[in-house]
């Protein structure tokens, strides 16, 4: 199911990482696109920041967004040294919101993922604080409900202007 | 009558700096655990200043967003109306005319004179010289000066926009700017002699919050804090948008990756700024300021994004389109979010002074962090 009509050597050793997962992969100059399913990232992960081939040593950018039923998890990944970018959009079905933390290759994907839970509710397992939401949490208050970024999220008032929306008494 | 020795062991003190606090620059909260005095966890709770703005931006059109931009990182409003603007160009497939791109650099530059004119006096009296603060507000005073005659606004410009600028310079700005370039380099001469030199002052900056070059690349460090730990990674010369392939401008780099180093490269950064300016006003060509745009725009379905060097680093817009006048998400990778992530590992084992320090190195702006 992948196109990977005119990839090059280096591209498509990172699309068959990705084996069954990959449902698309587009490369431009310095800059490779994948689209990947959640089971196949961990290992692609890996490869992308220990293979001396692609060494990306640099997270650039983490975000989620919802789109036509589905979650996604956008991630940029750098070199420092070539300058090249790789990003992968990892897919999420919306009954199973679960992805690998990447804590252990990029410390600085920490707050980001943090974000993603906050803002989507995506759990990320291996992360420190997913074990306490409170603790997750890193926008919104410590005793939030809901996260507001999603689609279904309904916006709750307290009644009392003088309140904030999910404050009591 | 006889010694007796007993250990003293204390459990250690939770002490909350902030959230308002003049040195943590806005409303940042940190909870410090203390061994006495040296730290040995630190905990920063970010968001009281959350607006939800990337939720803002999802109900509006693509650039009625741009206003809400100055609001991110106040001190470079102006780079981020280049980064929103460049990303919603790029979803679009829309031409920018030349002179715009001339006016963009030489608005930005200015801005990131601005800006890190208040990064120099609030370090610096972070730090214990006061006096520096008055000088460095003086300078930024100018620059604001030249801004407000250009867009009328003194911090929120709103100038830049999808497809261009506002409108071409104003009468007599020429002028004013080429005045303040050529007062200005004597003032950074003065900095020099007042503080870069002063023994106190490097007493509190060299061989403190040391970053190293690999730490600086995980934790995904950018801009003067990247360029302070040895990375010549500039987005300006890595990634050149705009016209900064055909200036001519030089990379700061140190290799220290102490506070001391940050706080060079942002100095050596405004000489630049200075350098980048004076070319953009000679070399500016004549034409339209913004490109045609329909009133309705409506990209085509996908994503797009932007990568710009703003003063703290490296600032980038994420966008998703399904074809709509409104976006499905516009997503702000802000610097300053991710360099205040790292401020706990920086800070574990050193004094409590230092913390002040090296939060202030970092230059983070608490707007672009909360959004």
């Amino acid at each position: 199911m992948a196109e990977d009509g005119a990839l090059s050597d280096w591209a498509q050793r990172a699309a068959s990482a990705a084996g069954d997962g990959l449902i698309n992969a587009v490369e431009t100059e310095h800059q490779l696109n994948l689209c990947v399913t959640v089971a196949s990232w961990a290992s692609l992960a890996e490869l992308l920041k220990n293979d001396p081939d692609f060494a990306l040593n640099y997270p650039a950018d983490l975000c989620a967004y919802e789109q036509n039923e589905y979650f996604h998890l956008w991630y940029r990944l750098s070199s420092l040294e070539t300058h090249r970018t790789v990003i992968i959009d990892v897919l999420l079905e919306s009954e199973f919101l679960t992805a690998p933390s990447l804590l252990s290759l990029w410390p600085g994907l920490n707050w980001h993922e943090r974000e993603c839970f906050d803002l989507y509710g995506i759990r990320f397992e291996g992360h420190p604080d997913q074990a306490d939401s409170a603790q997750m949490r890193i926008l919104l208050p410590e005793d939030w409900e809901g996260h507001p970024f999603r689609s279904d999220y309904e916006p709750v008032f307290s009644g009392n202007p003088l309140h904030g929306p999910q404050e009591r008494n | 009558m006889t010694q007796v020795q007993t250990e003293i062991t204390s459990p250690g003190m939770s002490l909350n700096m902030g959230p308002q606090h003049p040195s943590t620059h806005g409303v940042l909260r940190l909870i410090v655990q203390l061994d006495g005095e040296i730290i040995s966890e630190c905990r920063p709770v970010i968001g009281y200043l959350h607006r939800g703005l990337e939720k803002m931006f999802e109900a509006r059109p693509y650039r009625q967003n741009v206003p809400f931009t100055d609001r991110l990182d106040y001190l470079g409003s102006l780079n981020n109306n280049l980064a929103i603007s460049q990303a919603i160009e790029r979803l679009g497939g829309i031409e920018v005319p030349e002179r715009a791109q001339f006016i963009r650099v030489l608005l930005c530059e200015l801005n990131r004179i601005a800006s890190h004119l208040v990064f120099l006096g609030t370090f610096a009296t972070d730090v214990g010289a006061t006096t520096v603060f008055l000088y460095a507000f003086r300078e930024r005073e100018r620059v604001l000066d030249l801004l407000e005659m250009m867009t009328g606004a003194r911090l929120t410009y709103n100038w830049i926009r999808a497809g261009g600028v506002a409108s071409g310079l104003p009468e007599g700005f020429a002028e004013r700017t080429r005045q303040f370039l050529k007062d200005f380099p004597t003032e950074l001469d003065a900095n020099d002699r007042l503080l870069t030199g002063n023994r106190i002052f490097r007493a509190r900056c060299e061989g403190v919050g040391v970053i190293s070059k690999e730490m600086a690349a995980a934790w995904g460090a950018s801009g003067p804090v990247a360029r302070g730990s040895g990375w010549d990674f500039d987005l300006r010369k890595t990634a050149p948008y705009e016209v900064y392939d055909r200036l001519q401008f030089d990379v700061p780099v140190h290799s220290a990756g102490d506070v001391m180093a940050r706080y060079l490269v942002r100095i050596e950064e405004m000489r630049q700024s200075v350098r980048l300016v004076e070319q953009c006003l000679a070399q500016l060509p004549e034409g339209p300021t913004l490109a045609k745009i329909p009133k309705v725009f409506k990209p085509p379905a996908g994503t797009a994004h932007s990568r710009t060097e703003s003063p703290r680093g490296e600032l980038s817009f994420f966008m998703v389109s399904n074809g709509t006048p409104h976006p499905v998400r516009i997503h702000v990778r802000a610097p300053s979010f991710v360099h205040l992530s790292m401020l706990p590992e920086l800070v574990r084992g050193v004094k409590v002074a230092d913390v002040i320090a090296i939060l202030g190195s970092l230059d983070t702006v608490l707007g672009e962090v909360d959004r």
